[in-house]
């Protein structure tokens, strides 16, 4: 591991691809900051500060396949999602994923991109998205976004978080 | 183990393919866990009957590929390279208006005809599995129902 990826569990809504990116390319290790108010990405002396640009460069380093006029476009939709508030809005937004991904196992190609962590993130942390998804209509979506969870990097990504968490609330008990 | 055992009931030129694109000595091809191996192996011995690759039986499989990314567990295995070289001499005849009618299957077999064991082993076989040319600029957009009002 070359670089750092330090993040807050306080952050919100959570930064789920830069995590599980950074455990899926293993090009940083994660350090839990919780005074951090962005996620920092340190890798080869440079700092990196925003999440989509930490997805970006940990993909490249890692390897990953880039289509970057495709992947502008799905790291925007990624970006939007949290951000839309009326629901036939983030249905229609839905509809779509679900559409491309019909015929797609990744959004872009035949592998594993940035857009792919991008996406799944923003869901993750987004709870109403989870929710319209629990009605079961966009299968498709669906099954892409249980495929990136439960990738076994994604999944130790998130028990790094589940472990942080807890210990987080054991200190603040003692401290009260 | 019994699931890269199964490959030898195959038939040709699937077998070749099989073989050609897994190694006995990969800790995923053949299944990381008993049930995973047991899961390859149950896939194996229905394509060696020649269960699998009649279109009749695309509905189904579309069925069970919708919440799936591979056949088995998570990863790429024997089995999804047996069962796409049963699908292969009928898909490769398909319409596209015959395989946009089951996107999963379509995605599914599309994946996995596109990993790089897979066109390796493929290309040491020609003329037995070229790339099918799937068509995905132009598939048309699911049909939605509407909810009842509630």
């Amino acid at each position: 591991m070359t670089g750092t990826l330090t993040l807050s569990t306080k952050l919100s809504p959570f930064p789920y691809a830069a995590l599980a990116v950074a455990t899926y390319t293993t090009q940083a290790e994660v350090v839990f900051d919780d005074g951090a108010t962005e996620p920092i990405l340190d890798l080869n002396a440079s700092k990196v500060e925003s999440e989509d640009g930490i997805v970006q460069t940990l993909a490249k380093a890692g390897g990953l396949a880039d289509d970057s006029a495709k992947s502008q476009a799905f790291f925007a939709i990624a970006k939007k999602i949290p951000t839309i508030t009326a629901v036939p809005d983030l249905l229609t937004a839905l509809d779509s994923l679900d559409d491309h991904l019909a015929f797609r196992t990744f959004l872009i190609g035949h592998d594993i991109t940035a857009s792919d962590f991008m996406l799944w993130g923003a869901i993750k942390g987004s709870v109403k998205t989870l929710g319209l998804l629990k009605n079961n209509k966009h299968v498709h979506l669906s099954r892409f976004l249980n495929h990136i969870e439960s990738l076994p990097t994604t999944q130790s990504a998130l028990s790094l978080l589940i472990a942080e968490k807890a210990s987080g609330r054991r200190s603040n008990k003692v401290a009260a | 183990m019994a699931s890269a055992q199964a490959v030898g009931k195959l038939y040709t030129p699937v077998r070749a393919l099989v073989e050609g694109s897994t190694d006995e000595a990969s800790a995923t091809d053949f299944g990381m866990t008993e049930k995973d191996q047991q899961e390859i192996a149950e896939w194996i011995g229905k394509v060696a009957k020649r269960e699998i690759g009649s279109a009749d039986g695309f509905k189904d499989l579309d069925a069970q590929l919708t919440p799936k990314t591979y056949l088995v567990s998570n990863y790429l295995t024997a089995a999804d390279i047996a069962v796409y070289g049963a699908l292969h001499p009928v898909f490769s005849q398909l319409q596209p208006a015959q395989y946009y009618s089951h996107p999963a299957l379509t995605r599914y077999f599309d994946h996995i005809q596109n990993r790089p064991s897979v066109r390796k082993s493929a290309e040491a076989l020609e003329p037995s599995f070229p790339l099918v040319p799937i068509d995905l600029e132009n598939a048309p957009k699911l049909e939605r129902k509407a909810d009842p009002p509630k």
